[in-house]
């Protein structure tokens, strides 16, 4: 045991390392799984791919940010994968709705829609945060698993998405000027949509590990029933969460859908799985209180790169679902070591 | 002081009064009618009764026919199948979100050894084996490896997920050559489509053994707290693995119905059926989190899922509607479980 003295003694620095510890290892290997990459194909790092990697860090890192969320509290969220499907659509449909109402149609040719970016963004993000909400909701009010709440929610919403969007199983194209800013447009040589995901990690990782609100999370996850005795609303806070999961997750649906130009009411069907891979990748433990918000960040990236370099070097598709089943083994093998390693030390 | 004697002597009074009508309540054994209202499965065949009536009155012919029926019970075989698969390993407090890949990897796997060997029964146990052994992989991951059951099923999904389309490249395996395997699927014995009976079986053995033995109570001790259970010396790893390959078994055996219904093996096969087992294990009554809910629950469960999702698609309202409704029934029959059983606890 450490004495007070010891305590202050160990900087602020020394301690962000200890708990960032895991992180940094996985950056190494991250590195090294890019070095391995650019040997293999030396295309792998020309201009046009790292721009598409930066892309897609961006929706995986907030699909993986969307299933932290929930994970740090101890609870699971399956909608994640629909609701990249059910968010746009709801979006575009209510903008369509609301154009109609001042006179005005947008759509043009049943399949292009010409108008109304700013109002389907945000119309998409609350639907995200009333998903999050409702799912909570159910979870606490009710004292349901997680897992079965939004595992009917996805069967819900996978109809609902068809059945919104008029039971139109095709994609409907968004023809808008401005919209591929998000992913086209660049500050500093780096695509908008990279930028809003390091502020929002930046935010998140200030408000998780130097703030109450993130030590309040922290607790509710790790023990619920002691937090509640420290006078902690547990049940705000996990509902809370699952707010922040629902809008970081249609965040990602967002940048989908400025990526994709189009929404169709398929997309994103089995990402909650790859979130959940994502998550664990980046060293979040399914048991609660474990884990830093950077972690999912780098988590995100490795799943990014490998996949990336599988579909460069030529992998069918079958073998990138056997790497990844095998990383989500291994990672959680390690995670198990390690708990039996601290619990039996 | 006098008073309050008598306050006391008149509290005690009423006491006594009290215990004694407990008594007469414990001593006479609650009726017949009391013990029905208070089992689930009572309430399940009253919602089966309900949910069969509505279809008959709301869709007549089309709802009270032979080939319906054959239809519902095939299909509800299928699914009671997967359904009793996810009972015994939700029974055990464990998760298998795996079950679907499993179908397609041993459905795969299956059709392969047969279209090479030619040989038919072997190969269909050969597919229940190869949904077994992945099962045990599965347990052994939850129990030596110490992983949560939810990542390591997750991985096995991505895994075997991938393993099957490698296998069959994502193309079909036709199997019209193979009657007895199509039989399986096809076939009526005295007017009753046989997945039936493969379902009866299945039902019968595992409701015997979890019900009736020293096994099925050790099982659902297990489930209901693996360390007191571990601590009074029950192999609680055996009983765990023991669950995910009877899981991974019915799995093999749903998806050995569901191609010979089709004809044809391929990797696609259980989409859509992942979380169907989950479901049905719920409506039954198996409570998540272990050591509560039955295989006869699940069994009943199992035809109300699958009646319902036929009265749906006879009333033309669509597959997107359909899996909507379905997805709202899972959430309500959870929501008035939750809602009985906190009655039952506060009335205790």
């Amino acid at each position: 045991m450490m004495n007070k003295a010891d305590v202050k003694e160990t900087s602020n620095f020394a301690k962000l390392l200890k708990k960032e510890q895991g992180s940094i290892v996985r950056i190494f290997i991250l590195i090294g799984i890019i070095i391995f990459a650019q040997i293999i194909n030396p295309a792998f790092l020309s201009s046009f791919n790292v721009n598409s990697i930066l892309v897609m860090i961006c929706i995986y890192g907030f699909l993986g940010m969307a299933q932290t969320m929930v994970m740090f509290i101890g609870e699971l969220n399956l909608t994640l994968g629909v609701q990249i499907a059910f968010a746009p659509v709801v979006g575009l449909q209510a903008t369509k709705l609301i154009y109609r109402l001042f006179g005005t149609d947008i759509t043009s040719s049943t399949i292009y829609i010409v108008d109304g970016l700013v109002p389907i963004f945000i119309i998409t993000l609350i639907t995200g945060i009333v998903l999050g909400f409702v799912c909570g909701w159910l979870t606490l009010t009710f004292k349901i698993p997680s897992l079965i709440v939004t595992l009917g929610m996805m069967y819900m919403l996978t109809g609902l998405c068809y059945n919104v969007s008029g039971s139109a199983s095709f994609c409907v194209y968004l023809t808008i000027p401005g919209i591929n800013v998000l992913t086209s447009g660049k500050i500093l040589g780096l695509p908008i949509c990279f930028w809003i995901l390091l502020v929002v990690y930046a935010v998140m990782i200030f408000l998780m590990h130097y703030t109450t609100f993130g030590r309040r999370i922290y607790a509710t996850g790790g023990n619920t029933k002691a937090a509640g005795y420290a006078g902690i609303n547990t049940k705000a806070w996990k509902i809370i969460t699952f707010v922040l999961s629902g809008f970081f997750c249609s965040m990602a649906a967002v940048i989908w859908t400025s990526r994709m130009e189009s929404v169709d009411p398929s997309q994103g069907a089995g990402l909650q799985f790859y979130a959940l891979a994502i998550a664990v990748i980046g060293g979040i433990n399914i048991a609660g209180g474990k884990g830093t918000v950077f972690g999912t960040l780098i988590g995100s990236a490795i799943m990014t790169v490998v996949l990336n370099l599988m579909a460069m070097v030529g992998l069918y598709s079958w073998y990138q679902d056997i790497v990844i089943g095998v990383i989500i083994l291994l990672t959680s093998l390690q995670q198990a070591i390690e708990l039996y390693r601290e619990t039996h030390r | 002081m006098r008073l309050k004697l008598q306050e006391k002597v008149i509290y005690m009074t009423k006491e006594s009064s009290i215990s004694e009508k407990e008594k007469q309540n414990v001593s006479s054994s609650p009726s017949l009618g009391q013990k029905l209202r208070s089992s689930e499965l009572f309430v399940l065949l009253v919602v089966l009764v309900v949910v069969f009536l509505v279809g008959a009155i709301a869709r007549g012919d089309h709802f009270l026919n032979s080939t319906n029926f054959s239809n519902i019970f095939r299909s509800g075989s299928v699914v009671g199948i997967l359904g009793l698969g996810a009972t015994c390993v939700i029974l055990v407090g464990e998760f298998d979100l795996s079950i679907g890949s499993i179908m397609a990897f041993s459905a795969v796997a299956g059709a392969t050894f047969i279209t090479k060997t030619k040989l038919e029964v072997p190969g269909i146990i050969f597919t229940v084996l190869v949904g077994a052994l992945a099962g045990m992989i599965n347990g052994l991951l939850v129990t030596k490896g110490k992983i949560k059951s939810l990542m390591a099923t997750l991985g096995m999904m991505t895994l075997l997920g991938g393993c099957a389309e490698w296998i069959s490249k994502g193309l079909p395996i036709y199997l019209y050559d193979f009657e007895v395997y199509m039989g399986v699927g096809k076939n009526k014995i005295l007017g009753i489509p046989e997945p039936l009976y493969f379902f009866a079986a299945i039902a019968i053995v595992l409701g015997v053994i979890y019900s009736t033995t020293v096994v099925g109570k050790k099982i659902y001790y297990t489930g209901a707290n693996p360390r007191a259970a571990h601590l009074c010396g029950i192999n609680t790893d055996a009983y765990k693995i023991m669950g995910f390959m009877i899981s991974g078994g019915c799995a093999a055996m749903a998806a050995v119905i569901l191609c010979a219904m089709n004809s044809h093996a391929v990797n696609t096969i259980a989409t859509g059926q992942e979380m169907t087992g989950i479901a049905v294990a719920v409506i039954g009554g198996t409570m998540l989190g272990g050591g509560r809910g039955n295989i006869w629950g699940s069994v009943i469960g199992a035809f109300i899922f699958q009646m319902i999702l036929n009265v749906l698609a006879l009333s033309g309202l669509g597959t997107y509607t359909e899996q909507t409704l379905k997805g709202l029934i899972v959430i309500l029959v959870v929501i008035a479980y939750q809602i009985i059983n906190e009655r039952k606890r506060r009335s205790r």
